[in-house]
């Protein structure tokens, strides 16, 4: 498959799952949506090894929306490890969490996050957000090539002896 | 000495002048019976040449007289007339002096007589012959003369006149030799009786020197004794006075005067009682004066004590005194001499002396002074209370009374250490009591040193600190006690710190999750009863979707509920910098982000310019905007809510007031307004979870500042916000 614009979501509550699910299909936005349970999972899936060593099935997301409270790894881990990983750091990644908590604000923005936003509690707010973040980061946010059609092309690279 | 000036002395100047007079006397009769004698010859003598004289100058005048009238005679010239007139005139006038001194019995009165008769003829028969030469011619006076007869008178007066004059000569002579004799006669008496006189009067004026110098020997040396006395009694410390027999002042020296207040020459003559006035000072009693005693007794006699003198202006001094007869020999007695003296400094001396010996006494520590070999000398009440033993049992016994045998090292330590003039200070150590106990005594032992400065013994100051060392050792348990004690405490702090860390940490931990893991089945619930009403709200009955929508606003205010906790544990939590703030700029972001602050639905009026504050923007912002929200949120229904917010300066702080047109506040809810959770609004009408003005406060407080409010119900209400102002 080829190197598309898809979502990774990484999101314990399997409702959040459903109404996140649920605002992007209200808003029209059709880019598949991955999802992972927690933050090694996430780690997992990006880095392509275990189950997600497929780049077909499980290609890199154009968007990266991360909850914080999750088991195992936390988002903020998750961040910090993407932090060390220079060929991933253009996904952009969208912090969704459930509370505007100053030092989680802080830290996640230390570690690289593009945005922060908290969970809307309504339907309707999340029906919003999902459109907002189509228009916004799938339409008028513009990334170097190299993180898109480029980004593991170069990351193949790097990995070649050759070079 | 002899008795100066005594009758002896009299009598020899007496004597003396009685031999010089008679001596004088014989002298001035010798010299008067000689002189007579010499006057009586010079006398003789002197009529003895003037008849002489006379008769020389008869004769003379009678010839001048011849000599003229021959002259005439020889010549006829008138001019020898002249000497013939005055020779006759002065033998008639001898002759007349002749008779004199014949009546004075100088010269025989016959002779004289017949010179006398002679020298008239012969004067005549001068007379006749110039007579003759006159009428007649030179020639028969010639005759005349030539008849001689003139020349015989003139032979017969002379060789009369020469037997008278020889006569007389030999008068002279003879008077003229007794003269002499008589000269040589006066001359030796006088040599004799002056040399006589001048023999005695040198004897008389030895004697008398003699005398005068004995004399005034004896006066200087009474007059100095007089002189030595008299400054002896000025100089002397005591005062003096004398009375005579009467008891009348006669003198009193300067000390006396001092002492009394009367001069000299006021008190003399005065009744010794007027002067001397003296009290008993205990009783005020006047005993009775000592003078008065002393005349009556005949013998010396001592004051009282505690006698006071009652000076001249009223004051008192307390004196010592006593009183002693003046008598000459065993004679009777003349007078009475009292000697006293001021002892009010003896008195003061001695009291100071008697207050020392009373502290000494009575002090609490033992006070004992010791020869520097140990011998006990004096003992002091405190001594016998420490140790036990009475005075007379301790003094004169060996300080070693008191020390432990195991101690008996420091004693000498102690004397070696005083010999040599030093002090030892608070020496900490133990010693007996007369019953064997050991006493802990912190000990200062001074040397004590005579005049010369040799130290002669010693002064021992012993307190008993048996008291204070068992209390320096329950304080030691005690604070070793508290040490353990804060040991245990620091752990149990420590713990606590521990467990309270924990706890923060928990309640972090818990408010994470409360902002996490509770709000998440909120928003199910919300959501879920959203999807049910969207899908099926047509199917379902019109009081389900009614509860549905309960269940949504419900889990709404939950989690409105959630934030305002978490909020409100963030103020509490964080640590809040101040710094100038800018009111006015916050407050009108914060109303241009906010919906409900819009004039279309709340009229906010700032009054410009705004003080500015020290303040932290976060919590300031959190703070003016729960005022905000409440001021437009309290309002009655259909009522446009008016806020004005101004701020006023009061010492520095400046004051941000919220004033409203809200339905106000009724006086008891206002004292619990700004706890947390207090909604004093039920029900429905006004929404609010009770922390908005508890976030308010905390805000406040957490900026140094306060905050309050005046209101009453129906007529809106002022909140306000003191914060520290900026000096601009």
């Amino acid at each position: 498959m080829k190197f598309g614009k898809s979502f990774l979501v990484a999101e314990d509550d399997e409702n959040d799952v459903f109404f996140l699910q649920r605002a992007f299909q209200q808003a029209k936005i059709e880019n598949p949506l991955h999802v992972v349970r927690d933050g090694q999972e996430a780690i997992d899936y990006l880095s392509g090894t275990g189950d997600f060593s497929d780049r077909n099935l499980h290609p890199l997301p154009y968007l990266f929306i991360l909850d914080l409270k999750m088991p195992r790894k936390t988002g903020l881990d998750v961040l910090v490890w993407l932090h060390e990983q220079p060929e991933l750091r253009c996904i952009p990644v969208v912090v969704l969490s459930s509370s505007a908590q100053v030092r989680d604000i802080e830290k996640a923005y230390e570690l690289g996050a593009n945005a922060f936003i908290v969970k809307p509690a309504s339907l309707e707010k999340r029906v919003e957000l999902a459109k907002l973040i189509g228009t916004f980061w799938l339409e008028l946010n513009e990334v170097p090539v190299v993180c898109t059609e480029g980004l593991e092309a170069t990351r193949k690279l790097r990995q070649s002896p050759e070079l | 000495m002899q008795p100066v000036g005594g009758a002896n002395g009299r009598r020899k100047i007496v004597s003396t002048f009685v031999a010089v007079g008679c001596l004088l006397a014989v002298s001035v009769a010798v010299a008067s019976l000689v002189g007579l004698r010499a006057l009586k010859l010079n006398r003789e003598l002197a009529r003895a040449s003037e008849a002489i004289r006379q008769l020389e100058g008869f004769v003379s005048a009678l010839k001048d007289a011849e000599t003229g009238q021959r002259g005439y005679l020889l010549t006829g010239e008138e001019r020898y007339l002249g000497p013939y007139k005055g020779g006759e005139a002065d033998a008639k006038r001898g002759a007349e002096e002749l008779q004199r001194l014949v009546s004075s019995g100088d010269l025989p009165g016959n002779e004289v007589q017949r010179l006398s008769d002679l020298t008239m003829k012969k004067l005549a028969e001068l007379e006749e012959t110039i007579k003759a030469r006159r009428e007649r011619d030179p020639q028969a006076a010639i005759e005349v003369v030539r008849s001689g007869r003139g020349q015989v008178l003139m032979d017969e007066i002379r060789s009369v006149a020469g037997d008278l004059e020889a006569r007389k000569q030999a008068e002279f002579g003879k008077a003229s030799a007794r003269v002499k004799e008589t000269n040589v006669t006066r001359t030796i008496t006088f040599t004799l009786t002056g040399l006589v006189n001048l023999a005695f009067l040198v004897w008389a004026y030895g004697r008398l020197s003699r005398e005068m110098l004995q004399r005034d020997a004896a006066g200087t040396e009474s007059e100095r004794e007089r002189e030595l006395l008299a400054t002896t009694l000025a100089s002397i410390g005591d005062g003096v006075i004398v009375t005579d027999a009467q008891g009348d002042v006669m003198s009193l020296n300067r000390e006396a005067e001092r002492i009394t207040g009367w001069g000299i020459s006021e008190a003399r003559g005065k009744k010794l009682i007027e002067v001397f006035k003296i009290e008993n000072e205990r009783t005020g009693q006047i005993p009775e004066n000592p003078i008065d005693k002393v005349l009556r007794l005949g013998k010396v006699v001592g004051l009282a004590n505690h006698t006071v003198l009652v000076r001249r202006d009223g004051s008192k001094v307390p004196i010592g005194d006593s009183g002693a007869p003046v008598r000459r020999g065993d004679g009777p007695v003349e007078g009475a001499v009292l000697v006293f003296r001021d002892v009010s400094e003896e008195r003061e001396a001695q009291a100071a002396k008697e207050r020392l010996a009373s502290i000494v006494e009575s002090a609490d520590d033992a006070i004992i002074s010791k020869t520097l070999d140990g011998t006990i000398v004096t003992w002091n009440g405190g001594a016998k209370r420490i140790f036990g033993y009475e005075a007379v049992e301790a003094i004169g016994q060996r300080i070693t009374l008191l020390i432990p045998p195991e101690r008996l090292d420091e004693e000498a330590h102690v004397l070696a250490q005083l010999r040599r003039g030093e002090r030892v200070e608070h020496l900490e150590t133990v010693r007996l009591t007369k019953d064997g106990r050991r006493l802990d005594v912190s000990l200062t032992v001074s040397p004590l040193k005579d005049e010369d400065g040799h130290v002669v013994g010693a002064s021992k100051v012993l307190r008993d600190v048996t008291a204070r060392k068992r209390a320096e050792k329950e304080l030691m348990e005690a604070r070793k006690q508290l040490e353990l004690h804060a040991q245990k405490l620091e752990g149990a702090v420590t713990e606590r710190t521990g467990e309270l860390r924990a706890t923060v940490a928990e309640l972090e931990s818990f408010c994470y999750s409360l902002s996490h893991d509770m709000r998440t089945p909120l928003r199910a619930i919300q959501s879920f009863s959203q999807l049910v009403l969207e899908e099926d709200g047509k199917k379902i009955s019109r009081d389900s979707t009614g509860y549905l929508r309960k269940a949504i606003s419900s889990a709404e205010r939950m989690d409105q509920l959630i934030q305002d906790v978490l909020a409100f544990a963030r103020l509490s939590r964080h640590e809040v910098n101040l710094e100038p703030v800018d009111v006015e700029g916050l407050l009108k972001e914060i109303i241009q982000e906010r919906p409900e602050l819009q004039p279309n639905k709340a009229d906010i009026r700032i009054e410009s310019p705004l003080l500015k504050v020290q303040g932290h923007v976060a919590s300031l912002t959190q703070c003016v905007t729960n005022l905000l929200d409440n001021a437009v949120k309290f309002v009655a229904p259909s009522v446009k809510p008016h806020v004005r917010v101004y701020s006023e300066r009061h010492n520095g702080r400046v004051k941000l007031c919220f004033e409203d047109n809200g339905i106000g506040i009724e006086k008891e809810a206002q004292l619990r307004l700004f706890d947390m959770f207090q909604r004093i609004h039920t029900g429905n009408e006004y929404e609010g979870t009770g922390i908005g003005l508890a976030i308010v406060r905390k805000s406040a407080e957490r900026m140094g500042g306060e905050v309050g409010l005046e209101s009453e119900a129906g007529r809106g209400s002022r909140f306000w916000v003191e914060l520290a102002g900026v000096d601009s």
